[in-house]
């Protein structure tokens, strides 16, 4: 473990750097527009940072329930402390079981919202400003 | 003009004196900025003693799936401008060490979707674009493959085989192929996608990237129509989903028409100028085409940084945007007309 600040702090001090020193100092349109975007990735990474160990086991939590005959054992080894290796086994296993029409009526109204729940845990990482409400034309 | 286009000029000054037979100079040559699969230059060039301004269009070091070349672009072009699109006619096409090319007149304005959905310059644009751009999607929609057996298109992703809704599932699949890692919410609307097939009257030139960010305008209304890399054969009503394609509307959600309009004003002008019916189910099928198909473009760009071949930090930082485009194909499913 580190010393004070934390990674996540690290980026947000990246992002705001970008931000409010580098980005009004440049000119050029363009290159300006990349520095946004640059600084946007440093702010993704910082909320990553902060919800990635409570999202994972979400995911994994809810895989594991539609996927119980997945054997995880193969995963072990490659394993991190935030189970990447195991949540990818399992996302496979899922898309094999969509493609194979495997899951019946009720299963699939779960794994629907197993994907929409995944999806707006993404959303509130990648750009928690999408509307993810339902009354859009 | 900087060095980087030094060699560039005087290539330019043969090919163009070879194609017309008069003698050409050019001058000033910039970048335009925009394109992420093709290069565009603009060019000041004297041809016969007449200034001109043009712009070329060359292939750019790595492209997104689906996208045409430069040299099949051009007869595209070709065909649109004789079916009365306003879009810069392309000439002088160029097989250049550099890749394919050619040359189009300039045509002025903004692209900008930013700008066009929310500039108050552009009120009375926004107010004529919808007429004006069914105008020219029924236009575009003229072009067939009775009408045109030669043009060297296909579907989008793969060969066209006759039906537009077999070509597209089978063009999604040879998009999916290219991603690394497995998308549930790709596979549960490909699944909807197969089993919820809407009726296709007919096959078309589909531009394939008819959206607001590839239109010119100005405060009276719209100059030009740009970008077919993306053109195929296809339904008609694939073209007006993607202009209703929730990341094409720049953040002005409630005016699902490019950020601009309300449907069912768009349409009704479509219906008028060609004379089709829209069927709404339709366009929500088409829709949610879209999205499968953007949310594997942001795939396939990302992959395009991360193979090496092109090191742009938009190209990577635009790959997890594929989440958003996965969540609205799933909520237009589920919303259903």
């Amino acid at each position: 473990m580190q010393d004070r600040p934390d990674k996540a702090t690290l980026m947000d001090a990246v992002a705001e750097f970008l931000t409010e020193e580098v980005r009004p100092q440049i000119a050029d349109k363009a290159l300006s527009f990349r520095c946004l975007i640059t600084a946007n990735l440093a702010s993704i990474v910082a909320r990553e940072i902060r919800t990635e160990h409570n999202h994972n086991a979400a995911q994994m939590r809810r895989l594991s329930a539609l996927l119980p005959e997945v054997d995880l054992s193969a995963t072990q080894e490659a394993e991190t402390t935030d189970r990447h290796a195991a949540i990818r086994a399992l996302n496979h296993a899922l898309v094999a079981k969509i493609k194979a029409g495997d899951f019946d009526e009720r299963q699939q109204a779960a794994v629907w919202s197993h994907v929409n729940e995944t999806l707006r845990e993404k959303l509130s990482v990648i750009n928690p400003r999408f509307v993810t409400t339902p009354d859009i034309s | 003009m900087t060095d980087e286009f030094e060699g560039l000029q005087a290539r330019i000054a043969t090919h163009v004196a070879r194609q017309t037979g008069l003698p050409v100079q050019v001058g000033r040559i910039k970048a335009l900025i925009g394109g992420a699969c093709q290069d565009n230059l603009r060019i000041e060039l004297t041809v016969g003693g007449e200034p001109r301004r043009v712009v070329l269009r060359q292939d750019a070091v790595s492209s997104i799936k689906g996208s045409i070349s430069r040299a099949t672009e051009f007869p595209v072009i070709g065909a649109a401008v004789s079916a009365g699109v306003a879009t810069p006619a392309a000439s002088w096409l160029w097989d250049s060490e550099h890749g394919n090319g050619y040359f189009m007149d300039f045509a002025p304005g903004v692209a900008i979707g930013r700008h066009i959905v929310r500039n108050p310059e552009l009120t009375q644009t926004r107010d004529r674009l919808p007429d004006q751009l069914a105008e020219q999607l029924a236009r575009i929609h003229t072009v067939t493959p009775q009408t045109h057996p030669d043009l060297p298109i296909g579907a989008l992703c793969t060969h066209f085989d006759g039906d537009p809704v077999a070509s597209a599932l089978r063009g999604i699949r040879v998009m999916f192929e290219e991603m690394v890692e497995p998308h549930p919410a790709l596979e549960l609307a490909y699944s909807w996608l197969r089993d919820n097939p809407p009726q296709v009257d007919e096959t078309v030139l589909v531009h394939g990237d008819f959206r607001t960010g590839n239109f010119l305008v100005d405060a009276d209304g719209l100059n030009a129509v740009l970008d077919w890399e993306f053109a195929h054969w296809g339904a008609p009503e694939e073209d007006i989903a993607w202009l209703c394609v929730r990341d094409w509307r720049f953040g002005q959600l409630n005016k699902p028409v490019g950020g601009f309009a309300q449907r069912k004003d768009f349409y009704e002008a479509y219906e008028q100028h060609s004379g089709r019916t829209v069927r709404p189910a339709d366009v929500l099928y088409w829709e949610v085409f879209g999205n499968v198909r953007w949310a594997a473009g942001c795939v396939y760009q990302g992959e395009r940084y991360l193979s090496g071949a092109q090191k742009d930090i938009e190209l990577i930082a635009i790959a997890r945007r594929s989440a958003e485009m996965e969540y609205e194909a799933l909520r237009l499913i589920e919303k259903g007309v």
